[in-house]
């Protein structure tokens, strides 16, 4: 377990059938997948193991069944996982007791829906401030405390309508207004945008970092969207059947795909906007001395202009110190020649 | 070569038998019943008695009849009599029964009667209002109790007339805009006029009491079973066969053990309508979606908070079609408790009917059917509307329009009361006066429309006297002609031939249909089904029942598909069908007993004639949904495959929805079961309806008459387990949901 870590999960398992603790134990708690299917069971999580770090945003990324909606809901407990320890800020989340679990939900955590979930019979404002009414904060505190979620989330004056008089972009807002009443420090979202047409997944997720910015929550976002996930993410894992494939920056995912799975999904994103300086750099010594400097940081987007007009590699500088060079050749082969075997066919198109 | 034949796995035989299809499996379901019947047949030495007949075995109706008997008289464990208990719970009904039909049309100064002082009821009403629906009911119940206790000492007696039917059109208003402000202003101004005020507002009254009673036990225990999985496993099954009771079952163990008038109707109404509340709760309760939920748990919600706040409140439509079926149901079985002498819109129904009184019965018919209408429309905008935001810019007058109309309605009312004793209190029509004061003639004839009589009542009778004197003299021949030939070259063979079947035969078909469909386990309940209507003893009473039933449904069939294809093919039509559909379903199905003996008087051609009314309603639904749900890319995968309209919907539309549709024969079935013993009132046809109705004037009688109503039920859900069961598997292959 990381001690300082906001969330930390460590071989989590979730098993759909008949006895599965027993299963488990039988197979001394780390039965292969093969082994696990063979005997007819689901497995929905499979040994998971993380840490998600104060203010980080991390992205649970797979397809339909991979068990991200399962894993999070094992994190937050609305599922009880099979097996495994789960750390919530520092509390033995799996051994606190119905009581203890309200209130954690009730002041350290909010969650944000794919379809929303909100309350059909209460108003916006009444949907807000439903975390507020269960602890039973008094009404006058609940109103002012609805009136500024609504300025935060950009629904003023729509207190009084009810969900269904709201366009769908409009209703997750509600959601995320609800999800964040009771100040929570850990903020689960469900593919919250998944249900929404493009140009307004685009707006809210614009949105989703602009309250991340002023908020800075610990994170934990789900979303079977490879380019939301990278958008979004300071770190990405990927699972697939279950499984923790991979965990790590978006920029690690597509230099050292763990698996041809994880590559598959790196094949069509932009690879400029994700990777940097310091991923595609080579040695100090290529670059004159006076040549002018690049951050090692920034993604090779914001400094192809600068490389790709100079005759000579630039220095590349992280904190005032050169640690590498960036010569034209290494920019166009990392975005378009790609160092993997496939690069010449997904470069044509 | 080896391992590819052992990796297929051998086919069963219930599997092999499962793949047979068409007429081939027809005849192999068919196949063990003729061999019985030509054994029956053939070589009747070879086949005992018993296996066909079980007449004489008269075990259970015999027990039933005694184990009433003992409940009714004798002491329970010595120690207390059940009749005496069931006396004392139908005692407590007495108190809102008399409270409620004081407020709408008898007056009198009872209130506060018994230990309990006015002040603690107005609170005790308001209080449950508040629980129910928030301020609003609150102030409503509180507003009712609080005239009572008020205007009874001043004397002013039951609300006025005028005052009802502004409330009536303001409810509509509000509920459905000016169209149902029209509807419900217009059909209550018909009670008021015609002379049923009186009776139509003791039938309300009563079920303004029972309705929330039963609302609220439906609702109670659908929670308990969402709850606890065991109760589930017992109410379940329970509702199932109390929904295939007949109607009169519910009514004779209660003149049994309750006796004779409203409360013994009222009680009976409250049984009846507990299911489908029941159902709908829990149908309403499952049915939030597990995202909700979870934002409710997410929220910190404890279990009671989840309860309260996130799961009844999300599942408000569906408990408020409950509460709507609920209303119906209570306002059916109200007016149906006539037969054990509960007041009302039924008493006199009854009365005119047996005494042939048709043209006085279409009267009163008249206002049932609007009553229902009535009630049933309010009822279904209420469950339709959703909450909607309130422009607080707006005044306080701006935003509740309706209820300050609904004030003045009251005040306006009260005061034209105090001004006119029309206003206050309508007399009865017909029994007032013989002195026309008025009459409307048909122009250019001496035939009365609507006859004015001394006070604000007219009646209709000489119209509907006219209309009855006119088939009569008309029809009368045409009709006898149709009837004696159903009877004798239809009907009564059909019955022969259904009474002749051995039980053993008809069980053996029936299992086999179950094996069919849902294996060894629904064959051997339907087997048992049908083994207990021949242990029974009333075998030949179920096949006579059945018969009537079975010849209804064909007849269903025939006039309810085409209507069902017809109205499926444009959206006008299927609106219009829709309503009219909607409109005979809320009416009691007592009322289809009126034109049918105005038409053909008594016997089974009546009996038919009401059942195929009453059940064609469900065959043209269920057709029509069938229909319309085929997926439209289907249709036109057809029709650019070159089908022309008549091949898209026998190769395409028909197979689809024909799940359906049998969906529909069943409703048919449950339906006709219903109405046959209802009409067994009408006389001249024989069968389990007789035995019901026969418990009603003896009360030695009464145990068999429940054995008779049992076995409805027991009809009822056999037919009803193949028929799920088939259409479950067929539109699982279909891929229909």
């Amino acid at each position: 377990m990381n001690g300082d870590a906001m969330i930390s999960c460590r071989d989590v398992w979730k098993l759909y059938g008949p006895d599965p603790e027993k299963f488990l134990e039988r197979h001394g708690g780390e039965p292969s997948i093969g082994t696990v299917k063979d005997a007819g069971y689901i497995p929905a999580v499979v040994s998971a193991s993380l840490d998600v770090m104060p203010g980080e945003i991390l992205v649970l990324m797979g397809l339909s069944g991979s068990g991200k909606s399962t894993l999070v809901r094992c994190l937050s407990r609305l599922i009880e996982p099979t097996s495994g320890r789960v750390h919530f800020g520092g509390v033995d989340l799996l051994a606190a007791s119905g009581r203890e679990l309200i209130d954690i939900r009730r002041h350290r955590m909010g969650m944000v829906f794919q379809h929303f979930a909100l309350f059909p019979h209460r108003t916006v404002a009444e949907n807000i401030v439903f975390p507020l009414e269960v602890q039973g904060v008094d009404s006058a505190a609940r109103r002012a405390r609805a009136d500024e979620i609504l300025a935060l989330v950009g629904l003023e004056g729509r207190g009084g309508y009810y969900p269904r008089e709201l366009s769908g972009g409009q209703q997750q807002r509600v959601g995320i207004g609800r999800s964040l009443a009771v100040e929570p420090d850990v903020w689960f979202l469900d593919e919250p945008f998944s249900a929404l047409d493009p140009l307004i997944r685009r707006e809210m997720q614009d949105e989703f970092l602009r309250l991340q910015s002023v908020l800075h929550k610990t994170i934990v976002f789900i979303t079977h969207d490879f380019s939301e996930a990278i958008r979004l993410a300071d770190r990405i894992a990927i699972l697939y059947e279950g499984q923790i494939v991979q965990l790590g920056r978006a920029e690690d995912l597509v230099t050292q795909p763990a698996t041809d799975y994880v590559r598959n999904f790196a094949r069509d994103v932009q690879r400029d906007r994700i990777l940097t300086a310091r991923s595609v750099m080579g040695d100090v010594s290529d670059a004159p001395p006076d040549a002018e400097t690049v951050d090692a940081e920034s993604v090779l987007r914001e400094i192809a202009p600068a490389v790709l007009a100079s005759s000579h590699p630039l220095t590349v500088v992280d904190d005032g110190v050169a640690v590498g060079s960036l010569s034209r050749n290494a920019v166009i082969d990392a975005v378009w020649g790609g160092s993997e075997a496939e690069g010449t066919d997904s470069g044509a198109g | 070569m080896a391992a590819t034949v052992e990796s297929a796995a051998p086919e069963s035989l219930l599997e092999r038998f499962q793949r047979t299809k068409g007429w081939r499996m027809a005849l192999l379901l068919l196949s063990p019943y003729i061999v019985i019947q030509i054994i029956h047949q053939a070589a009747p030495g070879l086949f005992p008695d018993w296996l066909s007949k079980l007449g004489e075995f008269r075990f259970l109706p015999d027990w039933a009849n005694e184990a009433l008997l003992y409940l009714k008289d004798e002491e329970l464990l010595g120690l207390f009599n059940f009749k005496d208990v069931t006396r004392t719970v139908s005692g407590w009904l007495e108190y809102p029964l008399d409270l409620s039909e004081q407020l709408l049309i008898s007056g009198g100064d009872s209130f506060g009667w018994g230990p309990v002082p006015w002040i603690v009821i107005i609170g005790l009403l308001a209080g449950i209002g508040a629980l129910l629906g928030g301020w609003k009911l609150a102030a409503l119940a509180g507003a009712c109790s609080l005239y009572l206790a008020m205007f009874n000492t001043f004397g002013w007696g039951a609300v006025p007339w005028v005052v009802l039917v502004g409330l009536f059109a303001v409810a509509g208003a509000k509920l459905g805009g000016w169209r149902l402000a029209l509807l419900a202003g217009g059909c209550s101004l018909y009670l008021a006029v015609f002379g049923v005020w009186k009776d139509s507002m003791i039938t309300l009254s009563i079920v303004f009491v029972v309705a929330p009673l039963a609302a609220l036990i439906g609702w109670a225990s659908g929670l308990v079973a969402v709850k606890a999985r065991w109760f589930e496993a017992l109410l379940v099954p329970v509702l199932n066969v109390m929904q295939s009771m007949p109607h009169f079952s519910y009514l004779l163990p209660i003149s049994v053990f309750i006796g004779i008038g409203d409360e013994a109707g009222a009680i009976a109404t409250v049984l009846f309508a507990v299911p489908p509340m029941a159902r709908l709760t829990i149908l309403g309760l499952r049915s939030v979606s597990p995202e909700v939920r979870e934002a409710g748990l997410m929220s910190g919600c404890t279990k009671w908070q989840m309860l309260w706040r996130v799961e009844m409140p999300a599942s408000r439509p569906q408990l408020l079609v409950g509460i709507n079926q609920v209303l119906m149901q209570c306002f059916g079985m109200t007016v149906l408790a006539s037969f054990v002498g509960t007041r009302g819109l039924g008493l006199p129904l009854l009365n005119y009917l047996q005494s042939l009184r048709i043209g006085k019965a279409l009267e009163v018919g008249v206002a049932i059917v609007l009553m229902a209408i009535m009630l049933d429309r309010l009822g279904q905008a209420l469950g339709a509307r959703r909450p909607e935001h309130i422009d607080m810019t707006k005044s306080w007058t701006a935003r509740h329009p309706y209820w300050i109309g609904g004030s003045a309605v009251v005040a306006a009312g009260i005061v034209l009361a105090r001004l006119t004793e029309y206003a206050a209190l309508l007399p009865r029509g017909g029994i007032v006066s013989t002195d026309r004061l008025w009459e409307l003639r048909l122009p250019g004839t001496d035939i009365v429309l609507i006859d004015g009589r001394k006070g604000a009542t007219v009646s209709t009778e000489p119209f509907w006297e006219w209309m009855v004197d006119w088939v009569q003299l008309n029809l009368k021949s045409p009709l006898g002609h149709f009837r004696d030939f159903m009877i004798l070259e239809i009907l009564f063979p059909m019955r022969d031939a259904f009474q002749a079947l051995p039980w053993i035969g008809l069980l053996v078909l029936v299992a086999a249909v179950g094996w069919r469909f849902g294996g060894w386990r629904l064959a051997a309940i339907v087997a048992l089904f049908v083994a207990y209507l021949a242990f029974s003893g009333f075998w030949i009473e179920s096949m006579e029942t059945l018969y009537l039933v079975v010849a209804a449904l064909i007849v269903s069939v025939v006039i309810g598909v085409p209507i069902g294809i017809f109205a499926s093919t444009s959206d006008r039509r299927y609106a219009a069908v829709q309503v009219v559909l909607d409109t005979f379903q809320v009416l009691p199905s007592f009322i289809y007993l009126i034109p049918v003996v105005m038409l053909f008087r008594v016997g089974p051609v009546a009996a038919l004639t009401a059942i195929v009314i009453y059940a064609t309603v469900p065959a043209v639904r269920y057709t029509m949904l069938g229909l319309r749900n085929v997926p439209a890319d289907m249709i036109e995968a057809a029709e650019m495959s070159g089908c022309t309209r008549t091949q898209v919907l026998r190769k395409v539309k028909f197979p689809m929805a024909f799940p359906e549709i049998m969906l529909g024969m069943n409703q048919v079935l449950l339906f006709g079961l219903l109405l046959v013993i209802i009409s067994a009132f009408i006389g001249g046809i024989d069968g389990l309806g007789d035995d019901i109705l026969l418990a009603r004037t003896e009360q030695a009688l009464v145990g068999e008459g429940i054995v008779a109503g049992f076995n409805v039920a027991v009809i009822g859900l056999t037919a009803d387990q193949l028929i799920t069961n088939y259409a479950r598997e067929r539109k699982a292959q279909l891929g229909i949901d």
